[in-house]
């Protein structure tokens, strides 16, 4: 996977995590903002159906009062108010339910209830009007039971589809849910005060039977009052706000201080006794504790709407910020790729395409020069240098190639020159032949193409043989070319020689003569008797040679001498020996005895002694052919280091031979 | 390939090759003269350690004599019987003085 693919996978991984959660976070922002838009709706709809209930729990009690007429005359409220509070309570719970229709599942059956009970209470309205109308008192009062039964069924009704809203969207706030369960419970003590005040005031007009129920009924709806406290008690665990605490501990205060005492009178109060004072009390103390759990009701109202209020109001704020958050991580992680895209991954597919490029020698590959001091201009200046040192190298080579190229030629060039000095040396040795009753025969094997060996043979103008050998000190080409200028010299010494001089004088001569700053070089210079027979030889620091008699016999002759070209001063002698017919002188270069076995042990003057001598009896030819294999056997797999040349000179049985004897 | 010792104000030279041939000739004889330079006419050649002297080593060996100058003198010591050989072939024991050991040579020297 390229580095490209990877971060692009990994930063689309980001994102969508990124993504997901703040979806995630925004589902739980919404599901709480639906939450406490549900609460709010209910709420609404709730609080209507409070004051409607309380409204109608008033009415009820105050037209059962001017129904029964026990009542004081000045203590008579208008009705008709409280007719339209009630109504205007009832018409805003179906309008709260109709706008909060989509969040709560039962709106539409609350709606069909509230509808049944304006439409029973219409009814019953009509027929309490219809008798208040009449003044008949015992229908009226007859009336009047019958209408606290059926007003407190509606304001039951009313009750228990609040309470079924309340079941159906429960808060989950804690505060929030106890305010919810502090007003249904002051619901209950609403109610069951307003009710006893009609029942208080019934108890204290009646007597007989009807005052031992009524007073029944007094005391069981004095126990809902304590046990409704009882639960608003233990509701005030919770971490209410504070006015809210104390508003409720101040109606209880006052409902045990005002309203407790006066109910025990009243049940234990004598008929008829003080009926009109217990009466205007009762009336005045209860609609002091309902207007004061209407204002405590008022209160958690508000308490709660605006905690629901703050409660949405976060919600959406949670909500946005969230949301906000999200756009921003997805803007970042874009952000981010477009970044790495633009200053990660296109620079580096660039210098990576340029190295793969660079790798496969493609030196015209253009690097563009780093306008940045990042890794990625780091690595871009990297390859410049690296695709400089290449483009160098390169010439580099190139130069070398040319100067091997030139070299190559310069050495064919060396090579042929001296292949064709080579050759030309080779010309000048004399091949083997009969000269003036003398043969000679050579043998000659350079060290490398060119020798410092030569050798030569020369008939002299008064019938003798001349002849020599020459090793030039060192070999190779330098040898090889002063081999040539000594060859030169003791064959035109030889040609030119006058009667009178004698073979040293010529060796002198050409010592005397022979420039300081050329190598020296050794020789047997020799002559052969014409007439007589004998041989005549000068030994210049070469190796003495051999002399294989006719009849077999081998032996060095000469001792030694000085070289030629070493001490202008040198003397020389001239060694004259018996050389008959049939006799042979080998001359050889110090490259012969001087030949290594691969042990370090030199072939030696002894070896080619003996050698000679087992092969003394056979022709020269055959003799050299056995010495030059003899010497290979010796040498081994290597090459020669030093020149090998021999030459040997045989006097035959010619005619001058003849005549000696 | 060469090492110095004095005996007697004598400068003994003795060379650490075996072979002194073609291939060290030229070495030797520079090293020789860097040896000689600033007037030095008596040198001990030690040719102890040498097993064979080649005619470009014999060469050396000569123009080593000739830069000591007219008064110069050199002797060997040490040759083994194949250098000796070599000498007396091309008459060099005429020419320089040749002992077995350079403490030989050197008190020929001075006597």
């Amino acid at each position: 996977m390229k580095i490209r693919d990877l971060i692009l996978v990994l930063t689309i991984g980001l994102g969508f995590t990124l993504v997901l959660v703040a979806v995630l976070f925004l589902r739980d922002e919404l599901a709480r903002l639906d939450t406490a838009q549900r609460l709010q709706a209910s709420n609404n709809v709730r609080q209507e159906l409070l004051v409607a209930s309380t409204a109608l729990a008033r009415e009820r009690t105050k037209t059962f009062l001017q129904l029964t007429a026990y009542h004081h005359a000045e203590i008579t409220e208008n009705t008709g108010r409280l007719r339209r509070d009630a109504d205007a309570a009832l018409a805003g719970a179906r309008m709260a339910l109709a706008e909060g229709e989509a969040l709560m599942p039962r709106a539409r059956q609350s709606a069909d209830i509230l509808a049944e009970a304006q439409g029973e209470l219409a009814a019953l309205r009509a027929q309490i009007d219809r008798i208040s109308a009449q003044g008949n008192g015992n229908l009226r009062r007859r009336e009047a039971n019958a209408w606290l039964t059926e007003a407190t069924r509606l304001i039951d009704q009313l009750q228990s589809a609040r309470l079924d809203l309340l079941n159906d969207n429960r808060p989950s706030d804690a505060v929030l849910a106890a305010e919810a369960n502090i007003r249904a419970f002051v619901d209950i003590l609403h109610e069951s005060i307003a009710y006893n005040e009609a029942i208080g005031v019934a108890l204290l007009a009646s007597e007989g039977r009807a005052r031992t129920d009524l007073a029944t009924t007094l005391q069981r709806t004095i126990g809902e009052i304590d046990l409704a406290w009882q639960l608003i008690g233990y509701e005030l665990d919770t971490a209410l706000p504070p006015s809210i605490l104390a508003a409720v501990q101040k109606a209880h205060e006052n409902h045990l201080r005002t309203y407790n005492p006066l109910q025990l009178t009243l049940v234990n109060a004598a008929p008829n006794l003080t009926m009109d004072v217990m009466m205007v009390a009762w009336e005045e103390t209860s609609d002091q504790r309902l207007q004061e759990l209407g204002d405590l009701q008022e209160q958690l109202i508000v308490s709660s709407r605006s905690r629901l209020d703050s409660l949405v109001a976060n919600a959406q704020r949670s909500g946005f910020i969230v949301g906000l958050a999200t756009l921003c991580g997805v803007l970042a992680a874009v952000l981010i790729l477009l970044v790495i895209r633009r200053r990660v991954i296109a620079p580096i597919g660039r210098i990576s395409q340029a190295m793969v490029r660079l790798a496969d020698n493609d030196l015209s590959t253009p690097v563009p020069r780093a306008t940045r001091s990042d890794e990625v201009g780091v690595m871009t200046n990297a390859l410049r240098t690296f695709k400089a040192n290449a483009i160098a190298r390169q010439r580099t080579q190139q130069e070398l190639h040319r100067v091997h190229e030139d070299l190559k030629a310069t050495y064919g060039q060396l090579r042929h020159d001296l292949e064709a000095a080579a050759t030309i040396q080779l010309a000048m040795l004399p091949a083997p032949d009969t000269v003036g009753g003398i043969s000679h025969t050579g043998l000659y094997s350079p060290s490398s193409l060119v020798a410092g060996d030569t050798y030569n043979v020369i008939a002299q103008p008064d019938g003798s043989v001349g002849f020599f050998q020459i090793d030039v000190a060192g070999h190779g080409a330098a040898a090889a070319l002063v081999s040539v200028a000594g060859q030169h010299t003791l064959s035109q010494a030889i040609l030119t020689r006058r009667r009178e001089d004698r073979l040293e004088d010529i060796v002198a001569e050409v010592n005397r003569d022979w420039p300081e700053d050329l190598p020296y070089f050794t020789t047997i210079l020799g002559e052969i008797d014409p007439t007589a027979p004998v041989a005549r030889m000068v030994q210049a620091g070469h190796p003495s040679p051999v002399l294989i008699r006719s009849d077999g016999q081998v032996q060095y002759i000469g001792g030694s001498g000085f070289p030629v070209g070493m001490l202008p001063q040198a003397r020389y002698e001239t060694l004259e020996f018996a050389f008959r017919a049939g006799d042979r002188l080998l001359i050889y270069s110090d490259g012969v005895i001087e030949t290594e076995n691969p042990a370090g042990d030199l072939y030696s003057e002894a070896r080619l002694l003996d050698l000679i001598a087992e092969h003394s009896g056979g022709s020269t030819a055959d003799l050299l052919t056995a010495l030059q294999k003899s010497l290979r056997n010796w040498r081994g797999r290597s090459e020669l280091t030093d020149d090998v040349s021999v030459l040997v000179v045989e006097r035959t049985n010619s005619r001058s031979n003849h005549a000696i004897h | 390939m060469l090492s110095t010792e004095t005996i007697n104000d004598v400068l003994v030279v003795q060379v650490t090759e075996r072979r002194l041939d073609a291939s060290k000739a030229p070495a030797f004889k520079t090293e020789v003269a860097a040896l000689t330079e600033g007037g030095v006419h008596r040198l001990v050649l030690d040719l102890r350690k040498v097993d064979f002297i080649d005619s470009s080593g014999l060469g050396v060996i000569v123009s080593c004599l000739k830069r000591l100058g007219p008064s110069g003198n050199l002797a060997i010591a040490g040759a083994n019987s194949a250098v000796r050989r070599l000498f007396t072939l091309t008459r060099m024991d005429r020419v320089f003085s040749i002992h077995d050991t350079p403490e030989a040579a050197v008190e020929n020297m001075l006597a």
